[in-house]
C-alpha cells in the first residue's frame, strides 16, 4: 500500500513538472567553458534562457567561434598565438562579451543584437583587425588595440 | 588634521583648473550633448546629430576617439603608430558607425538601434536565423 502512495504521489508530481513545463516555459542555463592548447578551432553553440560561454586559447593559429542565443548571453575569450581569429554573435535580451587577444594578427568579430548590448575587445600585436556590430536600444562598445 | 584640509585643497584647486583648460569641453545649444577636443583635431569627424557627442584624443603615440550618440556609446583606443589616422564617423540619430586605422590597426564599430540596419541579406543563410530579431 505503502509503495502505491509513493507512487501515486511520484506520478502526480512528475506531471505537474511536465504541465508546468509546457505552461511556463521552464529557465534552462548552459554554461561551457574551454581551454584548448595548440593550433585548433572551438566551436561552441548555445541556446538556453542563460548562456555563459568561457575560452582560453593558446597556440601557433587558435580560432574560435561562439553563438549565443537566449535572454542573457555572456562570452568570455582569451587567445594567445601566432594567429588569432574569434566570431561571437549573440542573440537577446542583455549580451555580454569580453574578448582578448595577444598575438602577430588578431582578428575579431563580434555581433550582438539584443535589448542592452555590451562589448569590450582588446588586441594586442602589430596586426589587428577588429569590427563589433551592435542592434538594439542601449549598445556599449569599447575597442582597444596595443602594439606588443 | 589641517594637512589633510590642506591637501584636499590642493587637489580640488588642482581639479578645477583641470575642468578649466581652454577648449576642452563645449555644449551644444541644446545643452544634451557635448563636444570635446582634446589636442589632435579630425576634420572627417562630423555629426548632425544635437543628442551625440566625440571626443578625440591624440597623447603620445595613442588615438582615443569616442562617440555618444543617445545611447550608443562606441569608444576605440588605438596606440603605438606614430603614422597617420584615418577615421570616419558617420552618425544619425539611433545609428553610428566609428571607422579608425592606426597603422596595422583596423577597427569598425557599428551601432544601430533599430535591428532592421543590419544587413542580414548579406550574411550566410546560417548566421542570418541566429541574428534575425
Amino acid at each position: 500500500m505503502k509503495t502505491l502512495r509513493w507512487a501515486a504521489l511520484a506520478a502526480v508530481t512528475l506531471a505537474s513538472s511536465d504541465a508546468l513545463a509546457r505552461d511556463f516555459n521552464v529557465p534552462t542555463v548552459s554554461v561551457y567553458g574551454a581551454i584548448g592548447v595548440g593550433s585548433g578551432d572551438i566551436a561552441i553553440k548555445q541556446n538556453s534562457t542563460a548562456n555563459f560561454v568561457g575560452v582560453m586559447q593558446v597556440g601557433p593559429n587558435v580560432s574560435t567561434s561562439i553563438q549565443q542565443s537566449g535572454q542573457h548571453n555572456h562570452a568570455v575569450v582569451g587567445q594567445i598565438g601566432q594567429t588569432t581569429n574569434a566570431t561571437v554573435l549573440q542573440n537577446g535580451g542583455s549580451n555580454r562579451a569580453l574578448m582578448r587577444q595577444m598575438s602577430h594578427i588578431n582578428n575579431a568579430m563580434l555581433g550582438q543584437i539584443g535589448a542592452d548590448n555590451r562589448a569590450r575587445l582588446f588586441q594586442i600585436g602589430p596586426n589587428n583587425l577588429a569590427g563589433i556590430g551592435q542592434a538594439g536600444a542601449y549598445n556599449r562598445a569599447l575597442l582597444r588595440q596595443l602594439p606588443w | 588634521m589641517k594637512t589633510a584640509y590642506l591637501i584636499l585643497g590642493t587637489a580640488l584647486a588642482l581639479s578645477a583648473a583641470a575642468l578649466a583648460e581652454p577648449g576642452s569641453t563645449a555644449l551644444t545649444p541644446d545643452g544634451r550633448g557635448e563636444v570635446t577636443q582634446r589636442g589632435h583635431t579630425d576634420k572627417s569627424a562630423e555629426t548632425d546629430s544635437k543628442d551625440s557627442s566625440m571626443a578625440q584624443d591624440k597623447q603620445a603615440g595613442q588615438v582615443t576617439t569616442t562617440v555618444r550618440n543617445g545611447d550608443n556609446l562606441a569608444s576605440v583606443i588605438q596606440s603605438g603608430d606614430s603614422g597617420p589616422v584615418a577615421k570616419r564617423i558617420e552618425t544619425r540619430p539611433g545609428y553610428t558607425k566609428l571607422e579608425q586605422r592606426s597603422g596595422n590597426s583596423r577597427s569598425v564599430i557599428v551601432q544601430s538601434n533599430d535591428p532592421a540596419d543590419l544587413p542580414l541579406d548579406k550574411l550566410p543563410p546560417a548566421l542570418r536565423e541566429l541574428l534575425r530579431p
